[in-house]
């Protein structure tokens, strides 16, 4: 049996412990709708009673409350999610640039086979010829502004990640610098929850950009890995830092990471997170799209001049090129342009394959009509419309692919996000009760108080 | 399952979200009446229709071709008929200056007529249409025959590609028809009659008759042999119209909508988000914060 002054301090511990619930549980109810909050839990632990101890509960802290594994695997689906959404994003370009419509590449290609094949009903007319020359420009005009989206978009691309790297490494300084403070405040044991969650916050947020692992230490350290290899942030607090740079020849993009001063290339392990997203449809996809475009350009060209400078204009003279000669494959879109041999001049146009008939020959404009149907693209497996049409279908399986990985992610991320709030998460109406299990235990505490007071009371009295 | 109160607002904003997504598409594709716009939107069907949409307006120019050679043929065919009567005129009037009972004078007159059908038969050969010499083969704007009757055109003749590989000749071969690849010449035998009838020679105006009739038959196969032209080029442009047509639907079938189908959808999305939003309308859930 305890002292009467014992019973009293065994209240005083239970009003202390049960204000510290209902402060806990308060403080889950209020943050019901923080981005990133974790619930906590309360850990009271009994004192013994005496002799070994005064008796009552002891408050050891909160604790949040949290599934680790569910955490590494929300990581992941966060990352996989911005891949597909950031990769979708960059890729829509190609929608616009190969979508069939007025003015576009499809209809510009049209436009010109359509005019050669006129111009074999009627070589010999002027506007016919004018025709001819008029839907080449188009073309040209057509490929050229489709190499200009593209060559846009991979600029926007590159701003992009530019900007996310300056954002990724910000983020890296400040879990390095979490990670230290929270080390320094729970040397007394109590677990630095806001800290925590603030840390965890922004490795969620990292998370978003880089695919990453976490090693969290119970001392608070915390090792942030990216894709499982080269390692972001140190226990030790140091970070490293991210850079990216375009490759010199292939014009691929590398991302570099630098820890005292070298750089490592570490590319390979940065496939997921919107920075893997964006870096995926930058040579990816739209590179693929861009290589297409161009090798089609050169060999359209090539095919048409070789044929043209073999027929002769109304002046009976010969080896003029309808384009200008493209040197190399790379950029051959943006280069596309009608040569200056024929430009503005329709007489030029070589529809004749004798020079003494020049007019009414059409040799050579059949020639050049027949082109269309010959396999002059994709290494001369294809015609240029059928090269076209499997850019269409290339480009498009990519985007939809996006499309598609995108709402597959979505749906996981929000399912493990799910499971993750299961767990994590605030039920208003848990704390509810929390707080009035609480208010009960401060009352019964309360009785204790009272009660020890009365018969302190009645000790007295017996005295008089 | 412990369920959170941030679950169940998610679920509420997904459901809406998803749903409103679904929406938008469906009335995009019902106001536009295109199933596919954009590559994405089916990659397969967009590359075919690339493919149809080139067919229907190549088919479409070589339709346009066709029928143009075909109305030029028509004006040859006609200009061919004034060759043919002329020869047949020519014929009667040899015929006739045969006759021993024709006299001199009379034949000097004949004579003139021949010279008058001469000069109108040299004009026919050098019949211009749109600019272009008909009788020339590819050299339309070089004069098919010179003053003596002599041919200076070439004998290869224009020809439009109607299918891959499948070329039709729009020119009618002039060579043929006037005798510079053998056969008659049309001239000759008008000069023969010409002369034979001023030298007032029953003999001779009488062997020129053979001349005349053959050039005559002549005229007449190369008219035929042009209604043969008209008739292929025809056919080639109705089979250019009939792959156009075709082209033209397969494309509506890959990238059109379905008009009922769209509206269907489109009312069973409206259904699908007022059932969503139905549903974030009870949020928040009945809780003890608000019975205390």
């Amino acid at each position: 049996m305890s002292s009467l002054f014992g019973l009293l301090n065994v209240g005083a511990t239970g009003l202390h412990a049960q204000g510290f619930g209902m402060g806990v549980a308060s403080q889950n109810a209020q943050n019901a709708n923080t981005v990133g909050y974790t619930r906590r839990d309360v850990r009271f632990d009994p004192i013994s009673p005496p002799p070994d101890g005064g008796g009552g509960v002891a408050v050891r802290g909160s604790r949040r409350v949290m599934d680790q594994f569910l955490e590494r695997r929300l990581l992941g689906a966060t990352a996989a999610k911005a891949e597909a959404s950031s990769r979708s994003e960059a890729l829509s370009v190609l929608d616009r640039v190969l979508a069939d419509v007025e003015g576009g590449l499809g209809a510009s290609l049209d436009d010109f086979e359509v005019a050669l094949s006129e111009l074999t009903g009627r070589p010999a007319d002027p506007a016919t010829r004018g025709q001819v020359l008029a839907t080449a420009e188009r073309l040209a005009v057509a490929f050229n502004q489709a190499a200009q989206e593209i060559d846009r978009t991979r600029a926007d691309i590159d701003t992009q990640i530019e900007r996310e790297v300056d954002g990724i490494n910000e983020t890296l300084r400040s879990i390095g610098e979490l990670g230290v403070q929270i080390q320094k405040s729970e040397i007394g044991g109590r677990e630095a929850s806001d800290l925590r969650d603030r840390r965890d916050q922004l490795v969620r947020e990292l998370g978003e950009k880089l695919p990453v692992e976490v090693i969290a230490e119970d001392s608070g350290a915390i090792q942030v890995l990216l894709g499982g290899g080269p390692s972001l942030v140190n226990p030790d607090g140091s970070v490293a830092q991210l850079s990216a740079q375009p490759d010199a020849t292939t014009g691929a993009m590398h991302l570099f990471r630098t820890t005292s001063g070298v750089d490592q290339d570490v590319t390979a392990y940065a496939d997921s997170g919107a920075l893997g997203g964006l870096v995926a449809a930058r040579d990816g996809a739209l590179a693929d799209s861009e290589a297409a475009l161009d090798q089609l350009a050169f060999d359209f060209a090539a095919a048409y001049n070789t044929a043209h400078a073999a027929g002769y204009g109304t002046d009976g003279v010969s080896g003029r090129n309808l384009f200008t000669p493209i040197a190399a494959v790379d950029g051959a879109a943006a280069a596309f342009s009608v040569s200056t041999d024929v430009l503005g001049e329709p007489d030029r146009l070589a529809a004749a394959s004798d020079p003494a008939l020049a007019a009414g020959d059409n040799r050579n404009a059949l020639a050049l009509a027949a082109l269309a149907d010959a396999d002059i693209a994709r290494g001369g497996r294809m015609t240029a419309q059928e090269s076209l049409g499997a850019l269409v279908s290339e480009a498009g399986q990519a985007i939809r692919g996006a499309h598609l990985d995108a709402d597959f992610a979505d749906d996981a991320a929000a399912q493990i996000q799910s499971m993750r709030d299961s767990v994590s998460g605030v039920s208003v109406d848990e704390e509810m009760i929390a707080l009035s299990r609480y208010q009960r235990g401060y009352q019964a505490s309360l009785r204790v108080v009272q009660a020890a007071d009365a018969m302190l009371q009645e000790l007295v009295n017996l005295g008089r | 399952m412990r369920v959170s109160d941030s679950m169940m607002h998610e679920l509420a904003t997904r459901g809406v979200a998803n749903n409103r997504e679904s929406l938008f598409e469906a009335q995009r594709v019902a106001s536009s009446g295109m199933r596919v716009e954009k590559p994405s939107d089916d990659p397969v069907a967009a590359s075919l229709a690339r493919g149809t949409k080139s067919r229907e307006r190549r088919s479409d120019a070589v339709a346009k071709i066709s029928n143009e050679a075909v109305d030029r043929l028509q004006a040859v065919d006609d200009t061919l008929g004034n060759v043919g009567d002329i020869m047949s005129r020519a014929r009667e009037l040899a015929v006739q200056g045969a006759n021993d009972h024709v006299s001199a004078n009379d034949r000097s007159a004949m004579a003139s007529e021949i010279a008058a059908l001469r000069a109108e038969l040299l004009n026919l050969g050098n019949t211009k249409i749109e600019g272009e010499y008909v009788f020339s083969g590819l050299s339309v704007d070089r004069a098919p025959f010179d003053a003596t009757g002599a041919y200076l055109g070439e004998t290869q003749l224009k020809e439009i590609e109607v299918g891959p590989g499948l070329r039709l000749a729009t020119q009618v071969s002039a060579a043929d028809i006037f005798g510079a690849s053998g056969g008659t010449n049309p001239f000759t035998a008008l000069d023969d009659l010409e002369a034979a009838l001023r030298a007032n020679d029953g003999d001779a105006i009488h062997a020129s008759i053979g001349g005349l009739s053959a050039s005559v038959d002549q005229i007449a196969n190369g008219r035929a042999n042009a209604g043969g032209q008209q008739q292929a080029l025809m056919q080639a442009a109705a089979a250019a119209e009939r792959v156009r047509d075709e082209a033209i639907r397969r494309r509506a079938d890959l990238v059109e909508a379905d008009p009922v189908e769209s509206f269907t959808d489109l009312v069973k999305a409206e259904g699908a988000l007022r059932e969503a939003l139905a549903i974030a309308a009870r949020m928040p859930p009945p809780s003890l914060a608000e019975m205390g």
